[in-house]
């Protein structure tokens, strides 16, 4: 929660209450004036749960009965009456000039609902919005009603599965009421209304026993589109005025009033001419007025049999959400959750990585010593210990579940199937997998991608899956995991696959590959990240334009992640992300070469071996190649590329470690990995940013900064040096040569 | 001296001020003060791969890493080993800090307009974009540098013909 309370006013209040106290011990205890001051005081201690303004009337009253009626034991008592007194009086004063009967309240919700307590429902509260006290509130106010919404939204789709649910509906009704009586207090009055028949249509809903229909559904989902539209425009409004409309506002206010006749108007809706219009509504397509229920009363004679039955078919299959989601997505932020500043939080994580290191440059020199010191080392390992518990708390505190992201996918699922036409089952699992926050959102934009190019070119048509002898339904499958110390994301199609001759077709048009190359399977799909390749015969509204796996691919690597797909014609594909737990914190090799350390991430890091005489080729005499388990990977020897002395030079004595980034491979010739190490990475300075293959430095063990490559960065410098050395001249000139025919596409 | 003022007096007036003075070889350097963050002892370098010679590395500046350049290299002098005198001179540049390799520094000098030069033509022996002027205070002359010119002026053209 964000504490919307007037830190002035609450100190005020505060201190007064003090003095107050300390002159009624100086009081005679069953005086009148005492007990009046008293009950006063008490009141003024819980001045959030009363009405402040009464309250302070009382305490004000009671001091100025009080300082009459005073004499004898204390004349100090009597002044300083006289001052709480007057300070009481500008305090009141000051608040009736807001004219407000709010107190300071501990948030907006809360506040929101004492105005609504107080009648305040429905009223269009035009004159409010010149107060100061309201613009603070309003950004506290776009943070809540984001979070309503977000489970507004993620109720009102388990309601399309599970109808009846009673648990969801109340999570809509509360997330709908919250809004309006926030809205109503701020004075927003559109969000108000909006939020209101919304509410209204729920409480129909639950109050007639009957059902929300798909239609419903689509209204409800609306109004939140529209409250979220209107939500986001309140932070650049000045105060007091009301946020625009969005076009289908009239529209759906209609319907919701009345979409207990009728749902009709939703379809029509200007704005959304064809988003709603899904498969079983498609044959219908005159419903002007076809009287469709938005929500239906279970009583038979009011209802087209065959049209509901469809419909439970259709919302079954369109949207499935498992079980785990009300729990998470229902429940409000309660009184157990912090609101905490991001940057503070990024600090705290970055600090504990610091301490890490630090303690681990004291246990080293430590061990230096321990031989004569038994504690040292004993209270150096319990440090240790303590540091790492701290370390894995605080890296728990930016971590979240997916179950966000899962359900924004869900929707757009839903949206997109019901846009297409086609049936799609989404099954979702993992969504509890925790994951650093900033690479959530990071990966929100690849997962999009992803699952557009699976509804768009991956799932066909029912009557083409049918013909295939598949169930017309598609299914989707979004998984999280953790493995091996990374986050996996897997989406997963039962659709037609990838067509790999339509890429490498595609690619040799696009000049991407030479024609006549023998390229792996691997490397024909990793073909679909390039930018402006698509397979799409048509560019659509929603894919083809061949921008979306690209992304994907830059969105990934830019998070220090991985990128594989497999595929298999006609059964499918399965989109597999691989990305670090967290940003923060780099799991890295330590590399030596000559006297020089390096980092490399992990996560590049395909295996390591001692390259076999046998298994390393040149070309053109320089541009060596190492075989490794039937794949060519250009050999780049690090003290070479880096100018390093007094490294082994020969590749039989040295190690060969196989890197990917950026679809490239090669494989780098270290003298040896001295380990694993965790590393916090820092900038080196303006001075040094763009140094090619060089991502930062991190403080090691030793207490020297050490510099952590950069794969991305190392390709392209190997990249840059190969065609350096052979040019695509040559190389087309060579294609005979086996070496030359099997390099992969994507790095020559 | 055969200096030739290229500089009008009130933009020499802007540069009076106190100045840290250090040694490069025989000739004495200064930069201003208010650049200066701190002076730490020579300590392990970390060489950064592909990068220009007078780029040392890195250091770790409690727990930062602060790139170090060779001030004798930038300038075109020759290199020398380090010695007990040897220090490095943190700068802060536009929000950067930046260490500055010297072999040794000598006091804080305060140095009035008066007292300050134009920089001569050198013709293109030297290049005098990373020169605010030169100082003369104490009966010795001091080479005032412009740290953030000689920080960003990648291409600098030796400065070791001038003798003092």
């Amino acid at each position: 929660m964000i504490l919307a309370t007037d830190p002035c006013d609450a100190n005020a209040v505060a201190q007064l209450g003090d003095r107050l106290s300390g002159i009624l011990r100086n009081m005679e205890p069953t005086s009148r004036e005492a007990k009046l001051l008293a009950l006063g005081l008490s009141g003024m201690r819980n001045i959030e749960t009363l009405d402040g303004a009464a309250v302070l009337n009382a305490v004000a009253s009671a001091v100025a009965v009080s300082s009459e009626n005073l004499c004898g034991p204390a004349e100090q008592s009597l002044d300083s009456l006289e001052i709480v007194a007057a300070a009481i009086q500008g305090l009141l004063e000051s608040e009736q000039k807001q004219s407000s009967p709010t107190p300071p309240a501990p948030s907006v919700t809360d506040a929101a609902n004492a105005s609504v307590a107080r009648g305040g429902e429905g009223r269009a509260n035009a004159g409010m919005g010149t107060y100061g006290w309201e613009r603070e509130l309003i950004p506290a106010f776009i943070v809540e009603a984001s979070d309503h919404l977000t489970a507004a939204e993620s109720a009102i789709l388990l309601l399309e599965v599970t109808p009846d649910d009673a648990e969801s509906i109340n999570a809509a009704l509360r997330a709908f009421h919250t809004i309006k009586g926030s809205a109503g207090l701020l004075g927003v009055s559109r969000i108000q209304t909006l939020a209101h028949q919304a509410e209204t249509f729920v409480i129909q809903a639950r109050d007639g026993n009957a059902r929300i229909s798909r239609g419903g559904v689509d209204l409800l989902l609306q109004s939140c589109d529209a409250i979220k539209s209107m939500v986001d425009q309140l932070g650049a409004l000045p105060p007091g005025e009301e946020p625009l409309p969005p076009s289908n506002m009239e529209t759906l206010l209609q319907c919701l009033s009345a979409g207990m006749e009728s749902d009709d108007a939703v379809d029509d809706s200007p704005s959304q001419p064809s988003t709603t219009r899904s498969l079983d509504h498609a044959d219908a397509a005159p419903q002007a007025s076809s009287g469709r229920c938005a929500i239906r009363s279970e009583k038979p004679q009011t209802l087209p049999v065959d049209d509901i039955v469809m419909r439970g078919d259709a919302t079954k299959a369109t949207t499935r959400a498992t079980p785990s989601q009300p729990s998470h997505a229902s429940t409000p932020v309660g009184d157990t959750t912090l609101r905490v500043n991001i940057e503070r939080l990024d600090e705290v994580v970055n600090l504990v990585g610091e301490l890490v290191i630090a303690q681990s440059i004291v246990a080293r020199h430590a061990s230096a010593l321990a031989d004569d010191h038994g504690n040292l080392a004993r209270s150096i390992t319990h440090a240790g210990t303590i540091v790492r518990q701290l370390q894995g708390l605080a890296m728990s505190l930016r971590m979240v579940p997916f179950t966000g992201t899962f359900h924004k996918m869900s929707r757009l699922v839903r949206d997109l199937t019901h846009q297409s036409g086609k049936a799609v089952a989404f099954h979702t699992s993992g969504e509890e997998t925790e994951i650093d926050r900033n690479m959530v959102q990071a990966l929100n934009d690849p997962l999009m991608h992803m699952i557009r190019n699976a509804l768009d070119h991956g799932i066909e048509p029912a009557a083409d899956r049918v013909r295939c002898g598949k169930s017309p339904t598609g299914s989707l499958h979004l998984r999280a995991y953790h493995a091996a110390g990374a986050v996996v994301v897997e989406l997963e199609d039962d659709g037609r696959g990838l067509d790999r001759d339509k890429i490498l077709g595609q690619a040799i048009r696009r000049g991407l590959v030479e024609a006549g190359r023998d390229l792996s399977d691997d490397d024909v799909y990793s073909l679909i990240f390039c930018p402006g390749l698509s397979t799409a015969d048509k560019v659509t509204a929603v894919s083809g334009r061949g921008v979306g796996m690209d992304v994907v691919r830059r969105n990934v690597e830019s998070l220090r992640g991985h990128i594989a797909v497999t595929t298999q014609p006609g059964a499918g594909t399965t989109i597999t992300l691989r990305v670090p737990l967290t940003m923060a914190i780099l799991d890295a090799m330590l590399l030596r070469v000559g006297q020089q350390q390096y980092l490399l991430p992990t996560i590049a890091i395909q295996r390591s071996f001692r390259p076999d005489p046998d298994s390393i080729s040149t070309v053109a005499g320089r541009a060596e190649m190492v075989m490794l388990q039937g794949t060519l990977y250009p050999l780049v020897r690090l003290y070479k590329l880096f100018d390093i002395d007094g490294a082994i030079t020969d590749p039989n004595q040295a190690l060969g470690i196989a890197i990917e980034g950026a679809g490239k491979r090669c494989v780098l010739m270290v003298d040896e990995i001295l380990g694993q190490q965790q590393a916090v990475i820092k900038s080196l300075g303006e001075t040094l940013a763009d140094v090619q293959g060089v991502a930062g430095g991190a403080i090691l063990n030793d207490g020297h900064v050490g510099i952590v490559l950069d794969v991305v960065g190392l390709m392209q410098l190997v990249h840059g040096q190969l065609t350096g050395v052979t040019p695509p001249a040559t190389a087309a000139s060579s294609s005979s040569d086996p070496i030359a025919t099997a390099v992969p596409g994507s790095w020559s | 001296m055969t200096a030739q003022a290229t500089l009008e007096p009130n933009r020499l007036k802007d540069r009076a001020g106190k100045y840290l003075t250090f040694v490069l070889g025989d000739e004495y350097y200064g930069l201003e003060i208010q650049k200066v963050r701190e002076i730490v002892a020579m300590m392990h370098i970390t060489p950064v791969p592909r990068t220009q010679p007078f780029i040392r590395g890195v250091i770790n500046l409690r727990g930062h890493a602060i790139p170090v350049m060779d001030l004798r290299l930038k300038l075109g002098l020759p290199p020398v080993e380090p010695t007990a005198m040897t220090c490095i001179v943190i700068v802060a540049v536009r929000d950067d800090n930046v260490g500055m390799i010297v072999d040794r520094v000598c006091d804080v000098t305060d140095i009035s307009a008066r007292d300050i030069d134009g920089v001569p033509s050198f013709g293109t022996q030297v290049d005098s974009s990373v020169l605010l002027g030169i100082g003369k205070t104490g009966g010795r002359v001091t080479i005032l540098l412009d740290m953030g010119m000689v920080i960003s002026n990648n291409e600098i053209e030796s400065l070791k013909a001038r003798n003092s």
